[in-house]
């Protein structure tokens, strides 16, 4: 058993659904009793370095699977005359693959994909819990703060009304003691 | 005789390098990673000679068959400038 690995760039102008039908044919021309597919990632439309059929853009798909050369030969053939494939190039990855051992890699990435998310999850939530904690936090201290500024402003209200004569005594005081320190600062300056 | 051009040619284009393959066994070569590659090739996306880059013979082989793979399915240009 061989492994392969078919990377394919299909048209990024054809309508999803057509793209998905195109995915399906394909995967249904590698998947038979003996051949599976080890991963079928969807890169997505990328900017292509040249244009290719008078397109800037192509929907990348990255194919993983086993096999033994016809089905390669079977596959590139299809894909060659469908012209909702652009391009694509085909590597032998293992020349001895063992389909045991491809499995078990497969469910090893599978789990470690699956714990990742819970992770991923986890941390959502525990980010969102301390969002919503953080934002009563401040909701109440702003509620406080208002309060408080409330009581403040009338304090301040009725202390500017009384110290309004006073300071405008107390500042030309202050003046004239200036005046009078100015010559001794001086000449350390 | 001391002051020969030769002399003063060797020491300017002497650039001991090591194969950056070898010295890093973490980085691979993938026609995949284009990242790893375009360090490889001129702005005009030619391949690099290894008298350059100091690449040894076996990464070099290896590395102008994944640039060529990657130029094959369009995430490397042949010529011109390398797209960001
Ligand atoms: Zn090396």
């Amino acid at each position: 058993m061989r492994r392969y690995e078919t990377v394919f760039i299909a048209d990024p102008d054809i309508p999803e659904e057509n793209r998905v039908a195109l995915f399906e044919r394909l995967k249904g021309l590698i998947e038979t009793d003996e051949n599976f597919i080890i991963r079928f990632d969807e890169w997505g439309v990328r900017k292509t370095a040249y244009e290719i059929k008078k397109k800037k853009r192509g929907f990348y798909v990255l194919a993983e699977y086993t096999g033994m050369g016809d089905l390669v030969q079977e596959l590139e053939r299809v894909m060659r005359i469908d012209d909702r494939v652009l391009k694509f190039l085909t590597v032998l990855k293992d020349e001895d693959a063992n389909p045991e051992a491809i499995r078990e890699e497969m469910a090893r990435e599978e789990a470690e994909k699956e714990a990742k998310e819970l992770e991923r999850a986890e941390a959502k939530a525990a980010a969102e819990a301390r969002k919503a904690e953080a934002e009563a936090e401040a909701e109440a201290t702003a509620v406080a703060e208002a309060a408080k500024a409330a009581e403040e402003g009338e304090a301040v209200q009725a202390e500017e009304e009384d110290s309004a004569a006073p300071e405008e005594a107390d500042a030309s005081s202050e003046e004239s003691g200036d005046e009078s320190e100015t010559p001794v600062e001086d000449p350390k300056e | 005789m001391a002051i020969r051009p030769v002399n003063r040619r060797k020491r300017v284009f002497h650039r001991r390098k090591v194969c950056r393959f070898c010295a890093d066994k973490s980085m691979n070569i993938d026609y995949k990673e284009t990242r790893t590659l375009r360090y490889f090739t001129t702005d005009r996306g030619k391949i690099v000679p290894r008298r350059i880059s100091g690449t040894c013979a076996k990464h070099q082989r290896a590395l102008t068959t994944a640039i060529k793979r990657a130029r094959h399915i369009a995430l490397m240009p042949f010529v011109g400038n390398v797209p960001d």
